[in-house]
């Protein structure tokens, strides 16, 4: 058998097409040899392939960093199958969410992705990225969801999660996955309460969890400034929880599915004190990496 | 046809088996970076992560071409520019509030202009992308105009200002600022770049199309003369009131905006150079789904738009999903419409 050094050698490019039928070694799990920069370099010289120094892998373009190389293990099989058509990525649902860089693991970057799933939809938090420990960072921010938001781990998936009402709740679940990523994974986790103390009234305000997935705001400030914060945190509740007002109760608010989700409400009760500054923050992440003329820059 | 076949055959608007996918300006994004470990700003700076991130757009999204020249300000920066390089999520810029240059004399090119890290960087990654796709891919690499260069080196508002006070002394500054983009565009011809992107960003918010006859038809012109690959004229915004002009020019393509309607801009360069676009970045690439992302490429194809993708660098958030449609578009409406182009 080929060492792995000397299989990799042996690809070029002009092979590419070729190694579909490659079966020699294909289903053989090799174990990669520990290559430093220098290793790398010279395999690129050796081969004319691009050889990527911080890669967990030796790597063509078609060696990629992904499921396969955790561990430092490479399943060739799979390897040689994702040469063959030339890519590393795949359909993963679409993506409604993303944090561009992860302030608590190495800038990388993690996606929400919804897709279908058995009994509704199904969220999938997922990065490209092959560094040591993106794995581990994902499904941490995963088991933040499930924590914060009330949602559900998806059996036998570690970095997935769903709702048990089995419905979408689109947007909610996005304010979940951004506030789960900003959440430092070495503090413990916790719901968040349904009361919160609100500045601007200068005093505790409580969501009350009803039947049929109702909400109402309730508050210890019984003035006409009270009633107006509350007004203003119950219709920020309903923006970012997608809820309904409820017909004939005008602070009566509840979700489409008729389901209680009180962990998803309590972390959202926190934005919807001030969802101006929600919005603000949304905009300023939509404003980011997008390239402008020289004319429409900032000077 | 290969890839490469097929986008420099379009830019000759000769016959193609289907309409390349074709990227003149990046296709970076974030999660791309992620990919091939080759993140902001160091994959403007590094030629090996230049050239793998780059090679995404052939191996992962499926485009005819491969563009390596990410940014607007590589040659900016050898120039002496103040640079901004921002962070992974975000474009690197000029310091326009810190100009350069004020008065024709100034312009002068460094004698290292070519051997700079930030221009050498992409000469080097177009080697490297030449030798591991350059049989199969359209390399395309990418020289700033004199238009743009005059915006980073002067600023733009003093360099607006002297474009009104004094033409001539304007059109002596592009003359020289040429020789930069002559030089950098003959540099990544000799590395293996098939052909180039020349963005020169008299956008249709500041300036009028009687000022692009004005000052830079001719001097387009000659660009095209002194570089001997198909050239790819990029500039940004409602262009339609200087396209008869830019057909002129002898560009082989020119790579045009969203705010252009396809069948319009088509009327207007009739078949005297080749149009690509122009998929909305912000608006749909950025913020909408596959399905808004293939009703745009049908709309570019039903006008016969010789070559398809983004109307400019795509926004580093977009998702794969959406750039990989562009393709897949390309080749469905093709399969149900199995007449060649």
């Amino acid at each position: 058998m080929h060492s792995q050094r000397e299989r990799i050698c042996r690809i070029r490019p002009h092979q590419r097409e070729r190694l579909a039928a490659i079966d020699v070694h294909a289903e053989t799990t090799g174990r990669l040899p520990s290559l430093g920069p220098a290793a790398l370099r010279a395999l690129t010289v050796e081969t004319g392939l691009l050889v990527a120094p911080c890669w967990r892998s030796v790597c063509s373009h078609g060696f990629g960093p992904t499921d396969w190389s955790l561990g430092n293990e490479i399943t060739v099989h799979l390897a040689l199958g994702r040469i063959a058509e030339m890519s590393l990525t795949t359909d993963i649902g679409r993506r409604i969410e993303l944090v561009s860089m992860d302030s608590h693991f190495q800038e990388i970057s993690i996606g929400l992705y919804r897709q279908p799933g058995a009994q509704g939809p199904e969220f999938l938090v997922h990065t490209y990225s092959g560094l040591d420990g993106a794995r581990e960072r994902v499904e941490s921010a995963t088991r933040t969801m499930v924590v914060l938001g009330g949602m559900e781990a998806v059996e036998g998936d570690s970095r997935r999660v769903k709702f048990a009402c089995n419905r979408s709740h689109d947007f909610a679940c996005r304010r979940v996955f951004l506030e789960s990523c900003k959440w430092d994974p070495a503090l413990a986790v916790e719901p968040k309460p349904l009361t919160i103390f609100d500045k601007k009234s200068d005093a505790n305000v409580t969501v009350s969890s009803l039947a049929g997935g109702a909400y109402r705001v309730t508050g210890e400030d019984s003035s006409d400034r009270g009633k107006k914060r509350r007004d203003a945190i119950g219709a920020g509740l309903v923006k970012l929880g997608e809820m309904e007002w409820a017909e004939g109760d005008e602070e009566l608010f509840a979700f489409p599915c008729g389901h209680s989700h009180d962990k998803l409400v309590g972390l959202l009760l926190i934005r919807a004190l001030n969802v101006r500054g929600v919005e603000r923050e949304r905009q300023m992440a939509l404003a980011r990496g997008q390239l402008l003329a020289p004319s429409a820059q900032k000077q | 046809m290969n890839g490469r076949e097929r986008v420099l055959a379009a830019l000759r608007r000769e016959p193609v088996d289907r309409t390349p996918a074709c990227n003149p300006t990046s296709l970076a994004t974030v999660e791309l970076m992620d990919l091939v470990n080759a993140p902001f700003p160091e994959a403007n700076r590094n030629p090996e992560m230049m050239a793998r991130l780059a090679a995404t757009g052939y191996t992962e999204l499926g485009f005819d071409s491969i563009m390596p020249v990410f940014t607007i300000i590589q040659e900016s920066s050898a120039l002496g520019c103040k640079m901004q390089w921002e962070q992974k999520d975000n474009w690197p810029t000029v310091r326009m509030r810190e100009p350069i240059w004020e008065e024709p004399d100034d312009i002068k090119l460094p004698s290292d202009f070519l051997t700079h890290n930030d221009t050498k960087c992409v000469t080097d990654a177009i080697k490297i992308l030449k030798k591991q796709y350059g049989n199969e891919v359209a390399i395309i690499g990418k020289t700033m105009g004199p238009w743009t260069l005059g915006y980073h080196c002067f600023g733009v508002e003093p360099f607006l200002l002297m474009s009104l006070d004094d033409p001539g002394k304007t059109k002596l500054c592009l003359d020289r600022m040429k020789e930069a983009t002559v030089e950098y565009g003959t540099a990544q011809i000799e590395a293996g770049a098939d052909a180039l992107t020349l963005p020169d960003h008299a956008t249709g918010d500041l300036v009028s199309g009687e000022y692009y006859k004005q000052f830079l038809l001719d001097l387009h012109i000659e660009l095209v003369e002194r570089l001997p690959v198909p050239l790819i004229l990029h500039i940004c915004g409602k262009t339609l009131d200087r396209m008869d002009y830019i057909a002129q020019s002898g560009m082989a393509a020119f790579h045009y905006d969203s705010k252009n309607p396809p069948s319009d801009a088509m009327a207007i360069v009739k078949d005297r150079i080749a149009l690509v676009g122009n998929i909305n970045n912000p608006e749909t690439l950025f913020a909408k789904g596959p399905e808004e992302v293939r009703q745009e490429v049908y709309r570019n194809l039903e006008a016969n738009v010789n070559l398809i993708g983004p109307e400019c660098a795509i926004p580093l958030q977009t998702s794969i999903e959406n750039l990989k449609e562009i393709p897949k578009a390309v080749k469905e409406w093709h399969r149900d419409h199995s007449t060649p182009n």
